[in-house]
C-alpha cells in the first residue's frame, strides 16, 4: 500500500533519526564543540571545559528536548485536526488557536505586563490561556442542541480567527518599534528558551499524550464522518470533545513556548498517513515523532546555519518541509488521492 | 626564661594579630567592591573592575569605545558598526541574542538595552550579570554614561566626556535661544505608511532641543503612522529624513504643494547619530539644529 | 416477531414536522424498502431507525429497547447502516475500513482477535471483495466501494442492515450487484434488511415489502403489487405513471409517462373524454389522454382485454364485462352513468359485433343528449360490421348527429381546443 515500508521499519526508522539527531544537535551551534568530545565535556569536564559544559547542559540540550516536545505535540495534534475536521490539509492552528494566543501573546508585548503565574511569564501565559480560551469560545459558539458539528467547529473556529488576527493587527500597530518581538513570535523561534519552558509544557503535553492516545482509534472512525462513526458506536460527542481538549492543550502549550511555528502540524502527519497509512494508532505517534524529529532539525538550522544570526525556525521548517511535500505528493499522488 | 618565652610569645601573637589586621585591611581595600545603579534601578555588585565586557546594544558599543575600553570588550552584534574598531569583535546576536557566543565569551558583565526582558531573565538564569542601559532623554544619556564610565573604573574619561558634551549641548541651546522664529519641522521615519516619531523619541527631544517646532508633537504614541492630512494641514518648514534620498522626497508625487517641498528643504540626517543614544547624540543634535536652522552652518 | 415497533412518532428539524404521528411494525426477515417523495420523510425514518435521530414525541423501539436510549456501541452491535455515499480523503485500505465494523466488539486499543479476522474474512467473502482487499477505498469503483461498506457492515455482525439510497450513485450493473447481494443476504441469512429507495421498479424487484410515504405518514405498506398502484403513486408523487406487471417477475413496474404528463384529474374542471374500445383500439388514445392530463373513462370492455390492462396501469376507471361474454345490462348501466358525465365520447376505430352493440347505442343517446361524439378515423364502418348492417346504420345515424370524425393524430389537438374555449 502507501510506500514500501512496513510501519515497525518506519518507526524504528524515525526513533533512530531522532536520536541520532539529538546527538548531532548537541555538537552543532555558534559554539563549535567536536563531537568526540562530547561525552567528556558533559560528564567529566576538563577545567577549561566548564564553559563549554554550561553551553550544552544550559543552552543546547534545553532547546534540543523542548524542540523535539513542540514538535511531537505540533505532529500529534495536526494529525488530530486533520481527522477531526476530515481534512488533510488542516492544521492545529485551523480553529482560532493561533489567533488567540496571538492576541495573548501581543497584549503582554504592548501593555509590557509583568507577572507570573504556574510559573509562566505573561507572554507565555497569555497566550497559553488566548489559545485555550479561543477554542473554548468556539467550541460553545459551534454547539446546535448539546451537539457540535464538525464543520460548524471548523466555520466557527475560522470566524473568530479573522476576528482575532484584525485585533492582532490593531495591537501590531500599536507595537511601533518592538515589531520585531512580534515577528520572531509570529514565525516561532526557540531563541533564549531553556529548562523552564520544558518544565513548563511538560505536564501538559502528558495530559494532552494521555488523553489522544486513548481516542486514536476513535479517531479512525470519525475520519469516516460522525454519523458513520456512531452507527459504528463511537461515543462522537464524547470522543470529539476529548480529542479537541487533547490536541488544543498540546498546541497551546507549544505555542506559549515557542510561538507559532508553522507547517509542522500541516506537513508531518500529512507525510506519516502517506508512509505509513491513515490508522491513527500507529499514525499520531509517528506524526509525533516526525514532528520532533523535523523541529530537532529545524531548530538546529536555525541556530546554526549563520551564526550569531538566529533565524526564524519557521522559516527553516518552510524552507525545509516544502519542497520534500512536494515531491511525496506527486510522488504517491496516485495511491493516495486515488483514480490518478 | 619562662618569662622572656612568654613575652615573645605575646609579642609574636600581637604581631601576627597587629599584621592579619592590617593585612586584611590593606588587601579589602585592593578588592574594593563596585556598587552602580542600572536604567533598570537595578543595584549592580561586581568584585571588582570587569574584564570581559560584552555589549548587545550599538549606543552602549559606542559610549565604551568612547570610554577607552576597546580592549574590555569581548562581544558585539551584528549591528554595532562604529566605531570601525567595534566590527573586529566577536559578534554575539543580532536582535535575539546568540547566547552559546556569549557564554563562550565567558563575560564578567553584559550591558544590554532595555525592552529585552526575556532575554535578561535567561541571562541571568545562566548565572551572568547584566547591566540595562536605558537612557530615556539627552540628560540620561549623560547619566548612563557616568555610571557606566563608573563601573568600568574610566571615570575620568567618562567625566571629560560628559563635560564636553554639555558644553556642546549649551552652546546649541544657546543658539536656539537667539533665534527668534521656531521653525515647524516634521521628521519622517517612514513613507509607507507615513509614519513619524513623537514625544519620547530621541529626534522629537533634538527638534525641540535645537530650536524647532515637532509638528508630531500630539502623537498619542511614541512612533507610528501619521495622517498625511495632517502633514499638509500643519505644512511644515523643513523635513528631515533618514530612510530615504532626500532628492526623491523633493519629487515625490503630491507633495509639491507643501511648504517645504517648494523651499526645498528637505534634509538628510544620518539616522545612527539621532536614534542611538550614545555619545553620538550631540552630533546629531547639531545635525538637527544644523538641518532646521541653514544660518548656523 | 417484530423487530422494530414505532408508536406515535414525530419528528421535526426545525418548525414543519417531518414525520407525524408515526406508526409501523417491521417484522424480523423482512426485505422492507422506504418509498416516498423527496421530503416525504423517509430517511428520516431511517436515521430515527438508527438511532442517529431521537424522535420529539413517541418511541421507536428494536426489540422492545428504546432505540435513543442504547449506547453506540449496542446500538453497532444490533444494526449496520451503509450510507448513500462514502468518500474518504483518506487513504484507508479496504480491508482497515472493514475491520471498522468489528469496533463495536472490541477493547479500546482494538486488536483483533480470531473471532473478528473471521467476521472480516466472512464479510470479505460474501461482498466478493477478498482480491480487493488490499487496494485503497477510493481507488474502489462505486459498486466495489458500495459493497465494501455493506461489507463493514456485515462485519458488525448485525440483526439489521440500514441502507439510505444505497444504489442512486452507481449504474445500472452496480445496481443491481449491490441489490443482488442484499437479496441473497436477506434470503440465505435471513437478515433484515431495510433501505430508503428512490428508484420504485429496484425496490419492487427486490424488497418483499414496500412502505409509500408522504408528508411525514405511511400512505400503504405492504406487497409491492399492493403499494405501486398507479393511482396511489401517481397521487404522492404528483406524476402520470404506468404501472405494468414485469413479465418475467410478475413484479410491479413503474413508467413514467412523460411530456407534459399529468396526474390523473389535474386538471380538475377539464372535460371528461369516455372512450369506447377494445381489443387494443384504444391503446393510444388512453395513453394520450394520460399524457395530457384529461380525465378519462373506458367502458365497455371486456376483463382482460389489452384496453382494459392499459386502462388499470394507467389508473384510469373503466367498466369491465366478464371475458369473452356480450355486454350485459348492469355493465351498460354501469357504462351510461359514466357517459353521462362525460364531455367528450370518444370511439375507437374498433369492430362491433353482437357483444359490444350496446356501446354504439350508448353512443347514439348520448349524442341525441348533446354529447360531443368523436370517431377516429379508420377503416371504413362496412368493414369492421359484424353485426350484418346494424352497426353501419347506427353509425350514419350517428355522423347525422354531429358526430366528428377525426384522425387519431388530431384527437389531442382537438379536445385541447375545447379545453381552452371553455
Amino acid at each position: 500500500m502507501q510506500g514500501n515500508l512496513s510501519k515497525s521499519v518506519i518507526f524504528i526508522i524515525t526513533l533512530f533519526l531522532l536520536l541520532a539527531g539529538a546527538f548531532l544537535a548537541l555538537a552543532w551551534g555558534s559554539v563549535p564543540i567536536p563531537w568526540s568530545r562530547l561525552p567528556v565535556i558533559l560528564f567529566n569536564p576538563g577545567p577549561e571545559e566548564g564553559t563549554l559544559q554550561l553551553i550544552l547542559v544550559q543552552l543546547r540540550l534545553p532547546r534540543i528536548v523542548l524542540s523535539m516536545l513542540v514538535g511531537f505535540s505540533l505532529g500529534v495534534a495536526g494529525c488530530v485536526f486533520q481527522g477531526l475536521l476530515r481534512n488533510p490539509m488542516a492544521d492545529p492552528y485551523l480553529v482560532g488557536i493561533s489567533a488567540g494566543a496571538g492576541v495573548g501573546a501581543l497584549m503582554a508585548m504592548v501593555l509590557g505586563w509583568q507577572f507570573q503565574v504556574l510559573g509562566l511569564g505573561a507572554g507565555p501565559f497569555l497566550a497559553f490561556a488566548g489559545g485555550l480560551g479561543t477554542v473554548l469560545f468556539v467550541y460553545r459558539l459551534a454547539r446546535v442542541g448539546g451537539k457540535v458539528p464538525v464543520t460548524s467547529f471548523l466555520l466557527a473556529g475560522v470566524a473568530v480567527g479573522f476576528l482575532l488576527n484584525a485585533v492582532m493587527s490593531v495591537l501590531m500597530v500599536a507595537m511601533g518599534r518592538d515589531l520585531h518581538r512580534v515577528l520572531y513570535w509570529l514565525l516561532g523561534s526557540f531563541s533564549g528558551r531553556g529548562w523552564t519552558q520544558v518544565q513548563l509544557i511538560i505536564p501538559y503535553f502528558i495530559i494532552g499524550l494521555i488523553i489522544l492516545v486513548t481516542q486514536a482509534r476513535n479517531l479512525n472512525l470519525l475520519v469516516l464522518g460522525e454519523e458513520a462513526a456512531l452507527h459504528l458506536g463511537v461515543n462522537v460527542e464524547k470522543s470529539k470533545r476529548l480529542l479537541i481538549a487533547g490536541a488544543t492543550l498540546l498546541t497551546a502549550s507549544a505555542v506559549a513556548v515557542s510561538g507559532l511555528v508553522g507547517f509542522v502540524g500541516l506537513i508531518i502527519p500529512h507525510i506519516m498517513r502517506i508512509l505509513a497509512g491513515p490508522d491513527h494508532r500507529v499514525l499520531l505517534p509517528l506524526s509525533g515523532l516526525g514532528g520532533a524529529l523535523f523541529l530537532l532539525w529545524g531548530d538546529t538550522m536555525a541556530r546554526s546555519l549563520m551564526p550569531p544570526v538566529e533565524l526564524p525556525v519557521g522559516v527553516i521548517t518552510a524552507l525545509a518541509g516544502g519542497p520534500y511535500f512536494l515531491y511525496l505528493l506527486r510522488r504517491y499522488r496516485e495511491t493516495y488521492f486515488g483514480g490518478g | 626564661m619562662l618569662r622572656i618565652n612568654l613575652i615573645v610569645i605575646v609579642a609574636v601573637v600581637v604581631l601576627v594579630l597587629v599584621g592579619a589586621l592590617v593585612w586584611g585591611l590593606l588587601g579589602g581595600g585592593e578588592t574594593k567592591k563596585i556598587v552602580v545603579m542600572d536604567d533598570m534601578d537595578r543595584e549592580l555588585k561586581l568584585a571588582g573592575r570587569p574584564e570581559r565586557v560584552i555589549s548587545l546594544a550599538p549606543n552602549v558599543t559606542e559610549i565604551l569605545f568612547a570610554l577607552g575600553l576597546d580592549d574590555m570588550v569581548v562581544g558585539v552584534t551584528t549591528e554595532c558598526d562604529y566605531p570601525a574598531q567595534a566590527r573586529e569583535k566577536r559578534q554575539v546576536g543580532d536582535i535575539n541574542v546568540d547566547f552559546e557566543a556569549v557564554l563562550e565569551q565567558e563575560p564578567d558583565l553584559i550591558f544590554m538595552m532595555g525592552g529585552m526582558e526575556e532575554a535578561r531573565e535567561r541571562l541571568g538564569e545562566l548565572g551572568l550579570t547584566v547591566a540595562v542601559v536605558d537612557p530615556k532623554d539627552l540628560d540620561e544619556v549623560m547619566e548612563s554614561i557616568i555610571w557606566v564610565a563608573r563601573i568600568t573604573e574610566a571615570e575620568d574619561t567618562g567625566t571629560e566626556l560628559v563635560e564636553d558634551m554639555q558644553a556642546r549641548i549649551e552652546l546649541v541651546r544657546e543658539r536656539a535661544g537667539e533665534f527668534e522664529h521656531e521653525p515647524t519641522v516634521f521628521y519622517e521615519v517612514w513613507d509607507e505608511p507615513l509614519m513619524a516619531a513623537g514625544p519620547g523619541t530621541f529626534i522629537n527631544a533634538l527638534i525641540r532641543e535645537a530650536g524647532g517646532k515637532d509638528i508630531a508633537q500630539d502623537m498619542p504614541q511614541p512612533w507610528g503612522v501619521f495622517s498625511e492630512e495632517k502633514l499638509f494641514q500643519e505644512d511644515p518648514e523643513v523635513i528631515l529624513v533618514s530612510w530615504h534620498d532626500y532628492e526623491q522626497v523633493l519629487k515625490r508625487e503630491g507633495w509639491q504643494g507643501l511648504q517645504a517641498i517648494k523651499d526645498k528643504r528637505v534634509e538628510w540626517i544620518d539616522p545612527d547619530i539621532i536614534a542611538r543614544p550614545g555619545p553620538r547624540i550631540v552630533d546629531g543634535l547639531e545635525a538637527v539644529q544644523a538641518a532646521i536652522f541653514p544660518e548656523v552652518h | 416477531m417484530s423487530l422494530y415497533e414505532l408508536k406515535e412518532v414525530s419528528f421535526s428539524y426545525e418548525k414543519e414536522p417531518v414525520l407525524k404521528d408515526l406508526q409501523l411494525e417491521i417484522r424480523e426477515g423482512s426485505f422492507l424498502g422506504l418509498l416516498g417523495p423527496n421530503g416525504s420523510g423517509k430517511t428520516t425514518l431511517l436515521r430515527l431507525l438508527s438511532g442517529a435521530l431521537s424522535p420529539q414525541k413517541g418511541n421507536v423501539f428494536f426489540k422492545g429497547q428504546e432505540v435513543s436510549l442504547m449506547e453506540p456501541a449496542e446500538r453497532a452491535r444490533a444494526m449496520g447502516v451503509v450510507p448513500q455515499e462514502f468518500n474518504l480523503d483518506f487513504p484507508f485500505v479496504l480491508e482497515e475500513v472493514v475491520a471498522m465494523g468489528r469496533y463495536p466488539y472490541l477493547p479500546w486499543w482494538g486488536a483483533l482477535g480470531a473471532m473478528d479476522q473471521e467476521k472480516i474474512e466472512e464479510a470479505l467473502y460474501i461482498t466478493g471483495l477478498e482480491r480487493l482487499r488490499k487496494r485503497t477505498i477510493n481507488r474502489l469503483s462505486g459498486g466495489e466501494r458500495q459493497r465494501g461498506v455493506i461489507a463493514r457492515a456485515l462485519a458488525q455482525d448485525p440483526q439489521v442492515l440500514l441502507l439510505d439510497e444505497p444504489v442512486s450513485n452507481l449504474d445500472i450493473r452496480y445496481q443491481q450487484e449491490v441489490f443482488e447481494l442484499l437479496a441473497r443476504l436477506n434470503h440465505d441469512r435471513d437478515l433484515t434488511i431495510i433501505l430508503v429507495s428512490h428508484d420504485l421498479n429496484l425496490a419492487a424487484q427486490y424488497c418483499s415489502e414496500l412502505a409509500l410515504l408522504s408528508q411525514g405518514s405511511i400512505k400503504a405498506m405492504g406487497s409491492p403489487k399492493k403499494v405501486l398502484e398507479a393511482g396511489l403513486v401517481e397521487s404522492t408523487y404528483g406524476v402520470a405513471v404506468e404501472v405494468a406487471e414485469n413479465a418475467l417477475t410478475g413484479r410491479p413496474q413503474v413508467s413514467l409517462l412523460p411530456h407534459r404528463a399529468r396526474a390523473a384529474g389535474e386538471i380538475e374542471n377539464g372535460p371528461w373524454v369516455h372512450v369506447i374500445g377494445g381489443g387494443g383500439s384504444a391503446q393510444q388514445i388512453l395513453y394520450g389522454l394520460k399524457r395530457w392530463g384529461f380525465r378519462a373513462s373506458l367502458g365497455v370492455v371486456n376483463a382482460g382485454d389489452t384496453d382494459a390492462e392499459v386502462a388499470r396501469r394507467l389508473d384510469i376507471p373503466r367498466v369491465l364485462e366478464a371475458p369473452f361474454s356480450a355486454i350485459s345490462a348492469g355493465a351498460r348501466e354501469a357504462n351510461e352513468k359514466y357517459i353521462e358525465q362525460a364531455d367528450f365520447l370518444l370511439i375507437a376505430d374498433v369492430p362491433f359485433g353482437g357483444g359490444n352493440m350496446a356501446n354504439l347505442e350508448l353512443a347514439l343517446e348520448a349524442a341525441r343528449r348533446g354529447c360531443r361524439v368523436l370517431r377516429i378515423k379508420g377503416k371504413s364502418i362496412e368493414e369492421r360490421d359484424y353485426t350484418g348492417g346494424s352497426a353501419a346504420w347506427l353509425w350514419e345515424v350517428l355522423g347525422s348527429l354531429g358526430a366528428i370524425d377525426i384522425e387519431l393524430e388530431e384527437v389531442f389537438n382537438h379536445l385541447k381546443g375545447g379545453v381552452e374555449s371553455e
